[in-house]
Parts: structure tokens; sequence; C-alpha cells
């Protein structure tokens, strides 16, 4: 093989090989790829040295970096986020803890604020009874509110004197009560009970 | 008695104990033939000593001890009988307890004496002489009645005459139960047609006495309890009596004879058992107002029926209750119908709408 790429390399120097050998050499050369690419490779270096390079020669590479590229393993980098920047990265841990600090004073300040609303004094708005600038001052206001009065105090005592009523009946009921066992001893035992009387009545003055 | 009782009863213990020590003792030591014997005379001796108490008669005999109401009338023979001195509380939804004493004792001669007082505040104090009742109320001069019984927070139906009961109320053994620090039998005591409160007695095996009473509504809340806190029987109670002055108690003050009046209207629906005992025309006691009035009566609760004329006071028909009272008031615009009583509002309800006219009002 060796001899062969001299071979050639003498062909592309321009020595002349005798006989059938240069016809078998040049064959060669058409026929092995290896031969040929040698050949090709001999003339670009010669070309190279002599440096008469010509200009429409092509180095096509992509293919080969597209190749290299699809075996090399890919690189992952991590994505830089905010928090990565230095003045975040350093308030962080600060804002973390004073974030509990700041839940804890929210939730004082809403129940402040709660008590301070619901327990605010009703604003009393004071009771008008016609607008001030409309005839002599209040001129309305005595009669409508005496008015209202009697009705309140007429139901005041409309109900004072149920309460009465129903007191004086259950009172009633009660003293009937009483007094029926009274009763029912006077009538149900009243022979025993005159007979009985009357020894009482004897027996006492004796004593 | 109760001392003489107690007496035995400490013997028997005794007599127990020996038993049960000598029963180790003869295991123990068998060799130990002479003392055994001598142990087993004294023994004998012991059993001997307290065997008369138990020939003695027994003052139960007869007694049916599964029949409620044979408790109920133990209980109306005890109370009647004995001599006692009961502490009692009574307490009621919403009010104050009330402690009460009650004592009944029979006398030397013969008499029966009967005491009653409410313990706190100015309170009152009721004594029965026989059938002569005093009552002394802060407020009132005391004045005295003709009465059997003294009326205190306890139901005289239960006390006195449970056979008026067996119309309207059922009778029902709830079983043994401990009150007070003793056994009790619990009865049940319940009206026939649920209209009325129901009530739960426990009755000392001892005694026979009341020791708790507690009174339900019909749906079953408590309304009031009455709880015995001491329970003393005892001959001794007489002594309290002693110091009685019986000419000095207050006059009898006879109320007026009342005279039964018909009505032109009737009550035509009645709970079972219940039955008018009083219609009479009287005055309102505070107001002097006329009212037709009529009393309804099963033996254990009174209801009271008020018919008057419509002074539109109670503008609304009326329907109340506080704790076991209550107050019914209906109104036709004319007239004006009022029950009042212990019984649930519902039954106050029925009574006031079942009343109709049976004849021209004069």
């Amino acid at each position: 093989m060796t001899q062969e790429y001299e071979n050639v390399s003498a062909m592309v120097d321009g020595e002349e090989l005798h006989g059938s050998a240069g016809k078998e050499l040049a064959k060669s050369i058409i026929d092995d790829p290896v031969l040929k690419a040698k050949w090709r490779s001999y003339h670009l270096t010669r070309d190279l040295l002599r440096n008469d390079m010509s200009q429409d020669l092509q180095f096509d590479i992509s293919d080969k970096v597209a190749e290299a590229l699809k075996d090399e393993l890919p690189i992952i980098a991590p994505k830089s986020t905010w928090r990565e920047l230095p003045v975040v990265s350093a308030v962080l841990p600060i804002m973390r803890q004073s974030g509990q600090l700041a839940m804890v004073a929210c939730v004082t300040a809403m129940v402040i604020f709660g008590y301070q609303t619901y327990n605010q004094p009703e604003v009393s708005t004071p009771f008008d009874t016609a607008p001030a600038l409309i005839g002599p001052q209040g001129g309305m206001a005595p009669v409508s509110l005496q008015r209202t009065n009697n009705v309140e105090q007429d139901r005041m005592t409309q109900l004072l004197e149920q309460r009465r009523r129903i007191n004086t009946l259950i009172q009633d009921h009660e003293r009937q009560l009483r007094l029926k066992n009274i009763a029912v001893g006077a009538s149900s035992q009243n022979s025993d009970e005159s007979s009985d009387s009357e020894v009482d009545e004897k027996n006492s003055p004796k004593q | 008695m109760q001392n003489i009782k107690c007496d035995t009863q400490a013997l028997r213990i005794l007599t127990l104990a020996l038993v049960l020590f000598l029963g180790c003792f003869k295991a123990q030591a068998s060799y130990l033939v002479l003392e055994q014997t001598a142990n087993d005379e004294t023994q004998r001796q012991g059993v001997a000593s307290a065997e008369p108490e138990l020939a003695l008669p027994d003052p139960l005999a007869g007694f049916d001890e599964t029949s409620a109401y044979a408790w109920m009338l133990r209980l109306a023979k005890a109370v009647n009988e004995q001599s006692y001195e009961i502490s009692y509380v009574v307490s009621e939804d919403s009010r104050e307890t009330l402690p009460y004493l009650w004592r009944h004792a029979i006398l030397e001669n013969g008499d029966e004496a009967e005491q009653l007082s409410l313990l706190n505040g100015p309170g009152f104090e009721r004594i029965r002489v026989n059938t002569k009742l005093s009552m002394f109320e802060p407020g009132y001069t005391p004045y005295s009645v003709r009465s059997a019984h003294i009326d205190g927070p306890i139901p005289l139906a239960f006390l006195n005459s449970p056979n008026i009961l067996l119309d309207s109320y059922e009778t029902l053994l709830m079983g043994r139960d401990r009150v007070s620090g003793r056994m009790a039998q619990q009865i049940r005591v319940v009206s026939k047609d649920k209209t009325r409160y129901g009530y739960y007695l426990w009755l000392d095996e001892q005694t026979g006495l009341l020791l708790k009473l507690n009174m339900y509504s019909t749906e079953n809340r408590l309304l009031k309890q009455i709880q015995v806190t001491e329970l003393n029987v005892n001959d001794d109670v007489k002594l309290y009596f002693s110091n009685l002055q019986k000419d000095q108690l207050p006059p009898i003050s006879v109320p007026n004879a009342e005279t039964q009046t018909d009505f032109s209207w009737t009550v035509s629906y009645l709970p079972e058992g219940m039955v008018p005992v009083k219609k009479k025309l009287h005055r309102l006691a505070t107001t002097g107002e006329p009212a037709e009035y009529m009393m309804l009566s099963d033996g254990l609760i009174d209801v009271s029926v008020y018919v008057m004329n419509d002074n539109n006071v109670i503008q609304d028909d009326l329907s109340i209750s506080s704790n076991a009272t209550s107050f019914v008031s209906i109104s036709n615009g004319q007239v004006q119908v009022t029950v009042v009583g212990d019984i649930p509002v519902s039954t106050a309800n029925k009574i006031a709408d079942s009343i109709v006219l049976i004849g021209n009002p004069q």
C-alpha cells in the first residue's frame, strides 16, 4: 500500500511510470477510493506548498460539525432568577422572618380596627322634626312628641292593667284553693266536725 | 321505735362479725376444741338473742310490695299515724329553693298535732291540733280555721287520700332507688289521658314516708322538685308540742257558707276524672269584680274557671304559663273566660274553648 502511495505521489509530481505500471496505477486511482482520496490530498498539499490554492476550493465542514454536535452531551445551565440578584438574595431571609411578624401585625391591626369600628358609639343624629329654617324653631316637635308619648302611656297603662288583672285572677285562684281544703273539711266531715268542735270548746274552758 | 331498731341492728351486725371471726378461727386452729365449743356456745347465744326481734309481728303483714297503690296507701297511713320530723326543700325552675320543716306527732292525750314552717325569709307557721288549723303569717293577724290537714307544697291527695286519684291517674311501680341515703321505692303517677302533669314519688322502704317528689310536664320537663333532706321518725317529736297552749291559739273563724248557684253555661270538655266541685257567684279577692266561678278538680289538681263581663282590659286572647301554672283567657267581646290552674296550657285552652251556653243568660 505504501508503495502504491509512493507511486501516486510520484505521479502527482509528474514523474512518468513506464510501461503498463502507469496505466494500471491510473486505473487503480480511479477505481480505489482510498487512492483516489490520496490523490486528492496530495494535490491539495502540493497546491498549498506552491501557494496557488484555487479560490473555488470548498471545505464543507458543516456536516461534521452537525455530527459532532449531535454526539455532544447537552449542557444544562440553571436559569438565573431575580432571587439570585445579589441585593435580593441578601434581603430575602430578613423578609421571610419579618413576614411572620407582618402577619401578626396585620391580625392585630384588624382586631383593633374591627373593635374600633364595631364599638363606635352610635352616631345619634339629633331628632329633627322639621327643617330649622321653616317656621318657628321646634314649633311642630312638642306636639308630635306629646302625641306619641300619650299613645305609649296608653299602651303602658293598658299592659299594667292587663298584668294587674292576670295577677288578680291568679291570686283569687290561689285563695280558692286554700278555701277549698277548709271547705272540704267542714262539709264532708260535718257531723264529726261539729261534735269535735263542741268537745274542743267544752274542754278548753276547763283547762 | 327507731332507737330500738337501731339497737337490734347493731346487735345483728355484732353477731355477724362474731360469726365471721369464728369461721376464720375454726379454720386456723382445729386443735383448740375446748375453746371452740365455748365459742360455739356464745355464737348460739348470739343467734338466740337476735331471734326474738324477728319473731315480732310484722307491721307490714299483708302488704303487697309489688303494688304501687299499696305503697301509696302505706304513705297515707304513715303520714297520719307516725310521729316524725321531716326537713325538705322545694325547688322550681327559675325560682328560689325554699326549705320547709314538717312535724307530726300523736300526743299523750291522743291529740294529733302537726306543724309546717317555711324557714326562709319571714316565712310562715301553720299549726294544727286535730281539726283546728292556726295560721301565722307575717302581715296578717293570726287566725284559725277548721281543716283536717295542713296544705303545704306536697299535694294533699298524695298524703291523705290516694283513693281519689284512682279515677284520673295511674300509679306504676318503677323499682328501687336510693334517695337521701335511704332505700326507696319509686312510683310514677300519670294521668290516664295524658292531659295533666306527671309525678314521680320516692317512698322510704323502711317507714313508707315520702323522700322525694318530682313533677314533670307532658314533655318530660322537670317543673317542680321536693327533696327530703332529713327524716326522723321518733316518738320524741311530741316533745316539741308539749309547750303548745291549745287555748292560746287564735279562735276559729268560719268562712261564710258558700251558696252553690247554677250558671247558664257549662264546660263541655273535662279531662278524665275531673269534675266541677264548686259553682258560685263571687267577687274577686282584690278588686271586688263580680265573676261566675267554677272549680274543677280531679282530687290532685284544682282548676279555676272565671266567666265575667269583658271590660276590655285583656284585649287579646292570652295563654301563658309560668312553671306549672297556666293562665288562659279568651273573649268574644262581651264575655271573658279565664282558666287558671296547674295544668298544661294545651289542656287549659281546651277547657276554655269548650265552654258552652246551656240556657238563657240571667
